[in-house]
């Protein structure tokens, strides 16, 4: 009996049909997306498109077991679809090695998808899915596990939340520059100095001008103006170390870089008495005291990554990493390599070597704690654990809900947590979809298509133009003559700057793949006027293939899928309100969900390596109005599918008995 | 067939590389248990491989697959780790190969026999090693009297017994363990900070800190733990009242207290040092887990190192040292400070943590000499991470398999009663049938892998006849749910809803993918927790009913 014999009887014959017809897209290779391709193709799937913009490296292998050994460096996406079409050739499956976020997938791309499930580990990447999802209207289901936690939940425009209803924690923390560069005092200010100054200007790629003040983020104007003396100091000492990376590959390298960094720089810094007035000042660092101290038997390429190395022992570390980088630069230098720069990555073990043994010098230095390699290596690649197991039953679940949606039974959805909880271990939790954040920026939004014949000959003179005079018919915007229009962060036009009216769409980069958002002008400042209108967003798409006929240069569509929003509530609700602690059902929700985002470190760690992510603040649901969770009644279309299921179809299936 | 690079063991430095992302969960101890570790498995259906395979991709040492089951059909369909070319032959042998190449680290081996025989205990021929040998032994879509049989030797033998079945939308997970003790649990912990009673070297360090003799920025970078301990002392002082079982109106008098020392509105250490005052100013209390660890009659006559540490950590509790509190772990959390103030705050209490552990070790050598075991029984490394831990100690017992009676109220309070029951129902209908509820009889159906037009014609029949056969089991097994609930748990007014019955009717115990999927991961997530003695597991009881939307861990 085929898989799809079985689900029949237990699902009912229409929803075993539907799971076989869909077209659905994978988005992520990964640790979850393993799963779920196994999952979607034992469970029915026949058309499933994977896209991935990974290769395989041997730490996935821990968990992502589609891949072996010999796959290694090699696209996930395609080596996934390999190994399920192995298992099922009559299964229609597809892979791609692209980024999703490339312009190519496009609203029409993403509308060919009955479903898109998110497998993902980044918070970029799923932000861009779930805007294309709601501009192409197709539902989403979205994932993410970090260690033994993990999230599912549902996502339909204009039903559900979306996945930016509720503000998400900054992906990577910022710290001030004077912190990273003069006062440290936590091992992460030293491993940031060590992977993204010194690594970065020693080893990395030049920047063109030499002008660092980019470095300067975080800092307030007045933050700044209190630090010019300090921050000119800075950018001398960074043109010495350009200096200084000229030489890499010459015999006393790693010594003068040491030199430089470890005794004249820290010199410089206690020179400047008022710095060291309310702490502790940093010690200058002797290399060959250091040295001496360092025991014979110590091996720099045999050193234990779970051991917290002495500062003897950091220093030969990195003298050998320094050198060992400085060598593989030169060699690309001289094979007259197109890459003449090393960028750091956590899986190369001399860049590794060298950041750790870097940041454990100048936590010395400063007093400040040192760390083992195995403990740098997680702050200084953004590591976050991940296991098969919580992969394993996040995408089952992906997949049970994957099909309540392919079904039209959005209301049984739910957001379910994997957990361990603090108090009383519990291991699953669940809680209903919340309806949507009136206040989103993203699906509070009109979104309609935009197709455009010819964006070199278009302007954004036109379209207005077009847009305005859909005025008076059904498909008036109501958006009113004073309009501006956004794409992504650019400002395009608004009644005060109209020096983009007759440039071309494709001049102001308004091509297929891109979005513009319109609004009623000064709507976004003021978001407690209950009567604006909701802005629209344009995706722009090329014309539909006509039958000869030429195209019309411009016409708009997907009115039908237009939600209806909810009204403004009066008062502002707080944007990201903290976890509720009424003591209801799943209290222990909003403690899993926490512990979800937050590493042992209290910062965030939303990277590479495996899936995490999913929204941070737990559904309290304060934002929607009256707080009551998404739950319609079910309709008749709902209620007579729910009886369909119920009883085996007419078509034939086979009961084997083993 | 794998080429013969990935067929060697990997080197040290690989399997770092390798298990990189799960050492970052359960360190390398935690991985060392895993590797040393046996699984016993009995069953190999889709729920087995799918549990093992997240068993075998981290590395567990070895598993045995016991089963004499054949591939069919419904095999091909929804286990990834057989093939259809596979059909006919041992079930348990064809998944072992195919987990085998997940990991050339990992050791497997099936055993062709009947799980039934091999747990029996009368059986001279069942293999009674291998139950009681196990690191941890997981029933996978097993009968009754295999789960009850299995639980009784596990139990008797001390081994931990997961128990999971997957029919159709349905699933359950059970856990068995009769002790299980984890020093590692990763559970939260408040932050320990001795302000009510501080210890000598915190207090010397307080009033070495004066605070008139500060400027204002100097002021502002004062820890709010030097803050707050003076600010006790100047509020006992004040009202004459003692630094203990302060009320709430008191712990406001102390944060008022701290405001009033601030040199402004907006200083960041003073409003910590306020904010923290109805916490800090609480009295030591030792978490309720470990006072009911240190209750327990196990620490009396200690067999183990968990509960030798457990005997010697109740004796310093009780010393004059300790004074009622628990070693300290020596972190502190972060908090408003200038660097020198906070790395002198960091070292005072990772000193008295260290003095703590010496004072632990050395009750813990009273122990273990009276109990005439030798003095590096327990290691210095063992009693570091004890101590480290010494606040969020947790035991698990649950309720073995085989007990008459489930946990009624958890059940009802967590609305999984009438699930269990209705397990429970299928269970003993499939040992009184031979078959479970809505599976055909043996025979009634043939087994085969192509469609001819004469066996559509029977397939019709065989569906009115299904439809038939599910509706009767269904109210046959809603029936006796509610006789077992009635008649032997007591329960007054049995409420099975006749859905329910129907949804495990129709399921005919047959396995889905993704349901199973769910559940292997539940089962191997537990499973990593017993074995690496990190993380509490669940106690007990995980139902998924994708029928009805429901996941719900419960007890029973």
């Amino acid at each position: 009996m085929r898989a799809t014999t079985q689900l029949a009887r237990v699902l009912g014959e229409q929803t075993a049909e539907r799971v076989a017809q869909a077209r659905v897209l994978v988005v992520g290779a990964g640790g979850i997306g393993c799963e779920l391709l196994k999952d979607l193709c034992m469970s029915g799937f026949r058309r499933i498109h994977v896209v991935d913009l990974d290769t395989i490296d041997l730490s996935n292998l821990n968990r992502q077991f589609l891949f072996q050994q010999r796959h290694i460096k090699r696209p996930k996406a395609e080596v996934a679809v390999q190994a399920i079409r192995a298992f099922n050739p009559a299964i229609d499956a597809t892979a791609e090695q692209a980024n999703i976020k490339d312009a190519a997938y496009d609203v029409d791309w993403f509308a060919r998808f009955d479903l898109v499930l998110n497998a993902l580990d980044n918070l970029d990447a799923r932000r861009h899915v779930n805007t294309m999802c709601l501009a192409a209207h197709v539902p989403l289901i979205e994932s993410g596990t970090a260690g033994y936690l993990g999230q599912v939940t549902a996502i339909s425009g204009g039903r559900t939340e979306c996945f930016e209803c509720r503000p998400k924690p900054a992906e990577r923390k910022t710290y001030p520059v004077c912190t990273i560069r003069s006062t440290p005092s936590e091992p992460i200010h030293c491993i940031v100095w060590a992977k993204d100054y010194l690594f970065a200007r020693l080893f990395g790629e030049r920047p063109d001008d030499g002008n660092d003040d980019d470095d300067d983020q975080g800092m307030s104007a007045e933050e700044k103006a209190e630090n010019m003396a300090e921050l000119r100091q800075l950018r001398e000492e960074s043109r010495a170390l350009a200096r200084l990376a000229d030489a890499a590959g010459s015999a006393d390298f790693a010594r003068r870089v040491f030199d430089k960094v470890f005794s004249d720089d820290i010199a410089r810094l206690l020179s400047m008495e008022d710095m060291w007035r309310q702490r502790r000042p940093p010690t200058r660092l002797d290399y060959d005291a250091l040295r001496a101290s360092c025991g014979a038997a110590f091996d720099p390429a045999q050193a234990d990554d779970q051991a917290v190395l002495s500062p003897g022992e950091s220093l030969a570390l990195f003298a050998y990493a320094a050198d060992r980088l400085a060598q593989r630069l030169a060699e690309q230098r001289q094979q007259q390599q197109q890459q003449r720069f090393l960028s750091f990555d956590k899986d190369d073990d001399d860049a590794l070597a060298f950041v750790a043994a870097t940041a454990n010098l100048r936590s010395h230095a400063f007093g400040i704690e040192r760390q083992s390699v195995f403990a740098i290596k997680a702050m200084a690649g953004n590591i976050i654990p991940a296991i098969a197991t919580t992969n394993a039953i996040v995408a089952g679940m992906m997949v049970m809900q994957a099909m309540l949606v392919l079904t039209q039974r959005l209301d049984e959805c739910h957001t379910a947590y994997v957990a361990y909880g603090s108090g009383r271990a519990r291991t699953i939790l669940r809680e209903p979809l919340a309806a949507p954040n009136p206040r989103c920026p993203v699906c509070r939004r009109r979104y309609l298509t935009l197709r455009v014949a010819d964006c070199a000959q278009t302007t954004l003179g036109d379209v207005l133009r077009f847009v305005r005079g859909l005025a008076g018919s059904a498909r008036d915007l109501g958006l009113g003559e004073d309009v501006s229009v956004v794409e992504g962060h650019r400002l395009l036009y608004d009644p005060d700057f109209d020096d983009n009216l007759a440039r071309p769409l494709a001049h102001l980069g308004l091509i297929p793949g891109k979005m513009a958002t319109l609004a009623s002008d000064g709507d976004d400042d003021d978001d407690d006027d209950a009567c604006a209108p909701v802005p629209v967003v344009l995706s722009i798409a090329a014309p539909r293939a006509a039958d000869g006929a030429a195209p019309e240069p411009l016409s708009i569509e997907g009115f039908e899928h237009i939600p209806e929003f909810a009204p403004l509530p009066k008062a502002a609700a707080p944007a990201s309100s903290p976890p509720s602690d009424d003591g209801n059902d799943d209290g222990g929700v909003a403690e899993a969900v926490a512990e979800l985002a937050v590493d042992d470190d209290g910062a965030i760690v939303l990277d590479e390596g495996s899936d995490s992510g999913g929204p941070a603040v737990p559904c309290a649901s304060e934002a929607a109005p009256g707080g009551e969770p998404h739950k319609r009644k079910l309709d008749e279309g709902d209620q007579a599918a729910l009886k369909r299921r119920a009883v085996p179809g007419d078509s034939g299936f086979v009961v084997l008995d083993e | 067939m794998l080429p013969d690079d990935t067929k060697r063991m990997r080197s040290d430095a690989d399997k770092a590389r390798l298990y990189d992302r799960q050492l970052r969960l359960w360190q390398k101890d935690g991985q060392a248990a895993l590797e040393g570790a046996r699984v016993v498995v009995l069953g190999s259906s889709t729920l087995a491989s799918e549990s093992l395979k997240n068993l075998v991709l981290p590395g567990i040492g070895e598993f045995v697959v016991v089963d004499d089951a054949v591939v069919g059909a419904q095999d091909v369909a929804t286990n990834f780790f057989v093939q259809a070319a596979d059909a006919g032959q041992p079930r348990a042998e064809r998944i072992v190969e195919n987990l085998c190449e997940l990991n050339p680290d990992v050791a497997g081996r099936a055993v062709v026999r009947a799980p039934a025989a091999v747990v029996a205990a009368e059986d001279p021929d069942a293999d009674a090693a291998l139950l009681a040998g196990a690191s941890l032994v997981i029933a996978c879509a097993q009968p009754a009297a295999v789960v009850q049989a299995a639980s009784r030797r596990c139990w008797a033998a001390g081994v931990p017994l997961l128990a999971a079945t997957s029919a159709g939308l349905l699933a359950e997970v059970r856990a068995a363990v009769r002790e299980h003790t984890v020093v590692e649990s990763h559970a939260a912990a408040r932050p320990d900070l001795r302000l009510t009673a501080p210890f000598p070297a915190l207090r010397e360090y307080v009033d070495s800190v004066d605070l008139g003799a500060l400027d204002s920025p100097a002021l502002a970078h004062v820890p709010f733990v030097v803050l707050l301990i003076k600010a006790l002392d100047a509020w006992a002082a004040a009202a004459a009242a003692e630094k203990r079982a302060l009320t709430y109106a008191q712990k406001k008098e102390v944060a008022a207290a701290v405001r009033a020392m601030a040199p402004g509105p907006d200083e960041e250490n003073f409003a910590e040092a306020a904010a923290a005052a109805t916490t800090g100013c609480a009295d030591y209390e030792i978490p309720g887990d470990v006072a009911r660890i240190l209750a327990d009659p196990a620490a009396d006559q200690p067999a183990t190192p968990f509960w030798l540490l457990v005997a010697a950590l109740r004796r310093y509790v009780a010393s004059d040292y300790a004074a009622g509190t628990l070693p300290h772990s020596g972190s502190i959390p972060d908090m408003k400070a200038d660097t020198h103030s906070y790395v002198t705050l960091q070292r005072i209490y990772k000193q008295k943590a260290e003095q703590d552990r010496a004072e632990l070790a050395a009750h813990l050598r009273a122990v273990m000499h009276d109990a005439g075991l030798p003095a590096d029984h327990v290691s210095a490394a063992a009693i570091d991470v004890f101590c480290k831990n010494a606040a969020r100690l947790r035991v698990l017992r649950t309720a073995p398999l085989h007990a008459d009676r489930p946990a009624l109220d958890a059940l009802a309070a967590d609305g999984a009663l009438a699930h269990y029951a209705l397990f429970r129902a299928a269970e003993r209908f499939h040992a009184a049938h031979g078959r479970y509820p809505g599976a055909p009889p043996a025979g009634a159906a043939a087994e085969t892998g192509t469609e001819t037009e004469a066996e559509t014609e029977t397939e019709a029949e065989t569906v009115a006849g299904l439809d038939a056969l599910v509706e009767r089991d269904a109210r046959a097994l809603a029936d006796a749910a509610r006789a077992l609930m009635a008649d032997e748990w007591g329960v007054e007014s049995p409420e099975v809803p006749d859905a329910l019955a129907a949804e495990f009717a129709r399921s005919g115990f047959l396995e889905l993918h993704n349901i199973s999927a769910v559940a292997g991961g539940i089962v191997a997530q537990e499973a990593i927790k017993l074995i690496t003695h990190q993380y509490v597991p669940h106690d007990n009881t995980c139902i998924i009913d994708t029928a009805n939307s429901k996941l719900v861990a419960t007890r029973a």
